[in-house]
């Protein structure tokens, strides 16, 4: 087999495990794909953010699909908050070359460990507490229904909508800045923000990281840092790897998909932390 | 409001839209895919027409020049080039979430909810600046 065929073999099958990943927990499986090619393949970090971008709309799409399908994401929700994150991500695009990247990966490193400690303590007490409905989300019919146990249709209420809202500007800015979906901080959001199931707050940022995504990936495209071999088996890979990670997370335990979430963000503070002190 | 967690019915109207926002979302994925997938299998296949010789090249390494263009891509198809077929699937896949915004606005102002079909038509917006590359 020559350089290029095991090249795109490798990078196929480890792309199905990161977009499995991906959707499994709410993120875009950018921040898997990035270390994939730049550690694994010393590739050059602009076409492997490429990939990325590429991996995140095709993980968004791949789930969005199925998940909306069975009832998980909330599309008023998303609607809504893409407001935000759409804004932020053109402002991170335009602030980008002029703040250090070092210091973003620092920033986003020490935000997502704090997020994982916070998480640790809510695995113990999920669900069952009685919740408040934000007016906001009263008007806008933002409250809504998701398969509960024995195949009923339970009923959430939406709180929080503006510290939501605010919580989604910083992650559309990082994405726009770091080119990667920010699915952490959007599922963050809405699960402590928000207070919206753990399982709806996954399908709902899987569902809007590839709007994130899709407002800065035309200028990878057309710039050139989307080449056809690199991003061709990391679409596909993620592809069939977030429609696995997808029909997963309707079968999970909501604490199962929790943990899983607090592995994974423990995993990425610490390689974004190392980033930051230039360690890869 | 207080809700409890009980048995509850989902509003029609957004049974609707999921069904037609996952139509799009799968139809997307599914010519994306194919397109991608027939330019790979092209590509193992032996046909190395408009594409990299070496991994270097397909990586960035060799430090070659890479353009991309509305021309290239075209004549590409018209050579039957795989890169080509694998960067018009990689559009589709870069279209799939405009378009998915572009049917949610249209649902939801078609049901007179003017507030959110203003937002998604906003985000619309956002997503077209991007995908004609402003800023590249």
């Amino acid at each position: 087999m020559h350089g290029i065929e095991l090249f795109l073999l490798i990078v196929f099958f480890s792309s199905v495990g990161a977009g499995a990943l991906g959707a499994l927990v709410g993120l875009g499986g950018g921040v898997l794909v990035v270390p994939i090619l730049t550690i694994g393949f010393d590739i050059d970090i602009r076409l492997a953010i490429g990939a990325s971008i590429i991996s995140v709309i095709a993980t968004s799409s791949g789930a969005g699909a199925t998940l909306v399908r069975d009832g998980l994401t909330n599309v008023r929700v998303a609607t809504f908050l893409q407001v935000a994150t759409s804004s932020g991500a053109l402002c991170g695009a335009i602030l980008a070359p002029h703040v250090a990247t070092k210091i973003l990966f620092l920033l986003f490193g020490c935000i997502l460990l704090v997020s994982a400690v916070l998480m640790v303590r809510k695995v113990a007490n999920d669900g069952a507490a009685d919740i408040t409905e934000d007016p906001l989300a009263a008007r806008l019919h933002l409250s809504g229904t998701a398969p509960g146990p024995g195949g009923t249709l339970i009923s959430y209420p939406v709180a929080g909508v503006w510290p939501g809202f605010g919580m989604m500007l910083l992650a559309g800015l990082i994405s726009g800045l770091l080119g990667i979906g920010s699915g952490a901080l959007k599922v963050l959001a809405m699960d402590t923000a928000m207070r919206l199931p753990i399982k709806v707050s996954s399908a709902t940022s899987n569902f809007m990281i590839g709007v994130t995504a899709a407002a800065s990936a035309g200028i990878y495209y057309w710039r050139g840092d989307v080449r056809p071999l690199i991003a061709a088996p990391v679409a596909l890979g993620v592809l069939l790897g977030s429609m696995f990670g997808a029909k997963a997370l309707v079968r999970f335990r909501s604490s199962t998909v929790r943990i899983a979430f607090i592995i994974v963000l423990t995993g990425v503070s610490i390689q974004m932390i190392l980033k930051g002190f230039g360690i890869s | 409001m207080t809700f409890a967690a009980e048995p509850h019915t989902p509003r029609a109207d957004d049974v609707r839209l999921a069904r037609a926002v996952g139509l799009v979302l799968r139809g997307g994925v599914i010519i994306a895919g194919a397109l991608v997938a027939l330019g790979v299998a092209l590509f193992l296949g032996g046909d190395h027409t408009g594409s990299p010789r070496t991994l270097d090249e397909a990586t960035g390494k060799s430090g070659a020049e890479f353009h991309i263009s509305v021309h290239r891509i075209w004549s590409g198809l018209g050579d039957g080039s795989p890169m080509a077929f694998i960067e018009v699937g990689l559009l589709v896949l870069l279209l799939t979430p405009t378009v998915r915004v572009a049917i949610t606005a249209w649902f939801l102002a078609a049901h007179r909810e003017r507030v959110l079909a203003w937002m998604a038509i906003f985000v619309l917006g956002l997503l077209l600046l991007g995908f004609i590359g402003v800023g590249a």
